[in-house]
């Protein structure tokens, strides 16, 4: 009556051997990281291509001295902002060249590897082109876009690195700003209540107050007003920034203004967490971090949670 | 004695959900084709063997790694992280059969994309056993219900019974899985075994959006015609040939409205001059349907060794625009038909009563006419997957069994430095204990 249970332990115990076997020994391959945690994302613009896109591997790009090289890089503008995506990259290579390498010199754990694609008939060289997102934390300042010609053995060639991209805050600019940033897809409001009582939020963009000299409306420029840069995810039609920024050109209007973070809807997600953050000329001053649950939604009903207030 | 008390508190539990459970099918009854293993019958003895109610069911539950496993998600959500615990299959089946019809439903659990219960086969049938004995299938038998499509012989296997984890990926791309609605005629003529259906073509799992519904009038024709045959002692051949004809669907669009369409000609985040673009609301596109087919055939052959019972088998399908799971084919957006190959070949044996061991290899191309820009040339670019499935699973007979296997995946969606593509590391692995009832 044992025997069976002795013959079903020495099948397991066999088998769990030659599982443990076949797992540690990891194939050769290429990584398979779809680079969602890069600085730098490049991808194939064509959307309805077949074929393998761009692809990602680890490390720094291999140096070459020779041929093939980079002959050129076609950006249509080397500003561009935290977080942008679909930027086109291109440009040119020697007839030789099968893949362009590229990354940015100074950041991100590896490179991307991009087909070439045809060769122009007009100068002979052969052209590449990818589509290019930038990551949403990426340090501002200026990068490096690093490149080297691939040969069809495998060869790297010169790296080229002519090419400065230079990267702008999201964060917009003025002279004070009060930035209210989220995790989730949930739709959050900055309401902003000025000194004078006018309150801000996405449906009154500014503080500044209706008078006569503006026929009854409000005159977004006039000194110490601030402006609500944007509506983010508003009716949970998502839009990815999660930001919202109150922006003043000059020093605000002197005295309290009182802060509050709305969750108008949860948008299906279950919390936001948020940071409200003061900035004076770039440089932050105040970070106070919150979180509001899906229940605390109110659709506009309530005045929102009370983060803080400044004192200008 | 502890078992009839079992079997009438089960009685007793089908009562109270309004099933009465009937004379039972002692032995013999025209068993289902994938019905595998035991089940309980919930009578005793019975003056009609073909009669009885039979509950079964079974549970598999596993814990799966996958090499191209990242903590990302998807656009959308879809978590991109695969290594985890997974309750792939818990199936209930109850079948009754009478002398002129019979009766199978059969429901699935599973936490493959969150928790899910449906119904997985409905199957009610009018039967003509013929002269045909007990352990053969009907004569005729005519089905209309949701019921696994006669094509081949992996998409009709009862996972219960197959020890590799899953079908092999053609298969699955064909089928991503194996239940449609439809009308079936099947039935035993001696060795001859056949099945025509007439299905939606829109099988449980399919990636346009019309799972078990039919946006096109078209029906799929199955038919498969093939044999069992004992030549020897111990020894049994399954063969057969499979034709499948339908229509596939292209959905159209809807009409769209007038609209502002902000174009970043020079990519610096701003609303520049010449950058909104008025976009005219345009007319709908209209849907249309597409021709498809496959040609398949079949072998499996055991015979008893000295080690136990050795498994032999293989499936070939050549198919155009039947992609439905995988790479989808559509051939109204890309203008080409799809020619799609799939073939599976495997060996299992087992190692006395108690183990079983096997290798399967598989092998799918999705596209045999794609191209590829290299160095400014098109070329040629194979898609296709290879998959090498070693398989180890320790076997309590007809109550549970413990499944390794490990998935060795070879293709072509990676690129080397030269931009060449190549292999992707996304190779597999699955524990899995299976439980009968």
């Amino acid at each position: 009556m044992r025997r069976p249970i002795v013959h079903a332990l020495g099948a397991l115990a066999a088998a769990s051997a030659l599982a443990a076997g076949l797992v540690v020994p990891a194939c050769g391959g290429e990584s398979p990281t779809l680079g969602v945690d890069q600085p730098l994302r490049v991808y194939s613009c064509d959307t309805t291509a077949q074929v393998s896109g761009p692809q990602f591997r680890e490390g720094a790009i291999p140096t070459g001295a020779g041929a093939p090289t980079v002959l050129g890089v076609d950006v249509a503008d080397r500003y561009l902002l935290q977080g942008q995506r679909g930027k086109k990259l291109g440009g040119s290579a020697d007839p030789t060249a099968t893949a362009i390498a590229l990354r940015l010199a100074d950041v991100g754990t590896g490179y991307w590897i991009v087909p070439t694609q045809l060769l122009d008939p007009s100068t002979g060289n052969m052209t590449w082109e990818a589509c290019a997102d930038f990551g949403r934390d990426l340090a501002t300042g200026p990068h490096k876009l690093q490149l080297a010609a691939v040969a069809a053995d495998g060869t790297f060639g010169q790296t080229f690195d002519d090419i400065e991209l230079v990267v702008q805050p999201l964060l917009p600019k003025g002279h004070v700003v009060i930035a209210l940033r989220w995790d989730s897809d949930a739709d959050l409001d900055l309401v902003v209540q000025s000194p004078t009582g006018k309150t801000v939020d996405p449906k009154h963009a500014s503080s500044a107050q209706a008078s006569k000299a503006s026929d009854g409306g409000v005159d977004p420029s006039a000194p110490g007003t601030g402006k609500l840069d944007r509506d983010s995810n508003a009716a949970c039609l998502l839009d990815a920034y999660r930001e919202e920024d109150l922006v003043f050109q000059d020093a605000p209007t002197a005295g309290t203004w009182q802060v509050r973070v709305n969750l108008f809807a949860a948008c299906g997600a279950p919390a936001a967490n948020f940071t409200l953050a003061l900035y004076v000329d770039g440089v932050q001053r105040a970070v106070q971090p919150g979180r509001l649950v899906d229940t605390d939604a109110n659709g506009g009903d309530g005045p929102g949670l009370f983060v803080t207030e400044f004192a200008f | 004695m502890k078992a009839t008390k079992s079997i009438a508190g089960l009685c007793w539990v089908l009562a109270l959900v309004g099933v009465s459970p009937g004379l039972a099918r002692a032995d013999g009854g025209a068993a289902p084709s994938t019905t595998a293993g035991a089940s309980l019958i919930l009578t005793g003895a019975a003056a009609d063997p073909t009669q009885g109610l039979v509950l079964s069911g079974y549970s598999q539950g596993q814990y799966e790694s996958h090499q191209d496993s990242e903590d990302q998600v998807r656009p959308g959500g879809a978590p991109e992280n695969q290594d985890r615990f997974v309750l792939r299959r818990a199936r209930l089946k109850l079948e009754r059969e009478w002398a002129w019809s019979s009766f199978l439903l059969e429901l699935d659990g599973n936490t493959v994309n969150g928790p899910a219960v449906s119904i997985h086969h409905a199957e009610p049938s009018l039967v003509y056993r013929g002269e045909n004995a007990a352990s053969l299938p009907p004569m005729i038998k005519a089905t209309v219900g949701l019921f696994d499509v006669p094509f081949g012989h992996e998409l009709v296997e009862s996972p219960r019974a197959r020890f590799f984890a899953e079908r092999s990926l053609a298969s699955r791309a064909f089928f991503p899985s194996e239940p449609d609605l439809g009308l079936r005629l099947s039935g035993a003529l001696g060795w001859f075994r056949y099945a025509l259906a007439v299905t939606n073509g829109e099988p449980a799992g399919v990636k346009d959006g019309y799972t078990l519904r039919d946006p096109n009038a078209a029906k799929d024709l199955v038919l498969r015609v093939g044999g069992v045959a004992n030549p020897a002692p111990g020894t049994k051949i399954q063969f057969g040939t499979s034709v499948l004809k339908g229509k596939g669907f292209y959905r159209g669009a809807d009409p769209t409205k007038n609209g502002l369409v902000w174009r970043d000609f020079n990519e610096n985040g701003q609303i520049d001059n010449g950058e909104l673009v008025a976009s005219a609301g345009l007319t709908g596109v209209p849907s249309q349907s597409f021709d498809r087919w496959a040609l398949g055939a079949d072998m499996r052959i055991e015979f008893e060794t000295r080690l136990g019972l050795t498994t032999l088998f293989g499936e070939v399908t050549f198919a155009s625009n039947l992609d439905r799971g995988l790479y989808v084919a559509d051939p109204i957006a890309t203008s080409v038909d799809a020619r799609e190959i799939g073939y599976v070949v495997g060996l299992q044996q087992e190692l006395g009563k108690y183990a079983v061991v096997g290798l399967r290899t598989d092998y799918y191309d999705p596209n045999a006419d794609l191209f590829d820009r290299q160095g400014g040339k098109l070329v040629p670019y194979r898609q296709t997957v290879r998959t090498f499935s070693p398989m180890l699973a320790l076997v309590l007979p007809g109550r549970a069994r413990v499944v390794v296997q490990y998935d060795a995946i070879r293709d072509s969606m990676g690129r080397t430095a030269a931009g060449v593509p190549t292999d992707l590391k996304n190779d597999a692995f699955t524990a899995r204990l299976q439980v009968e009832l």
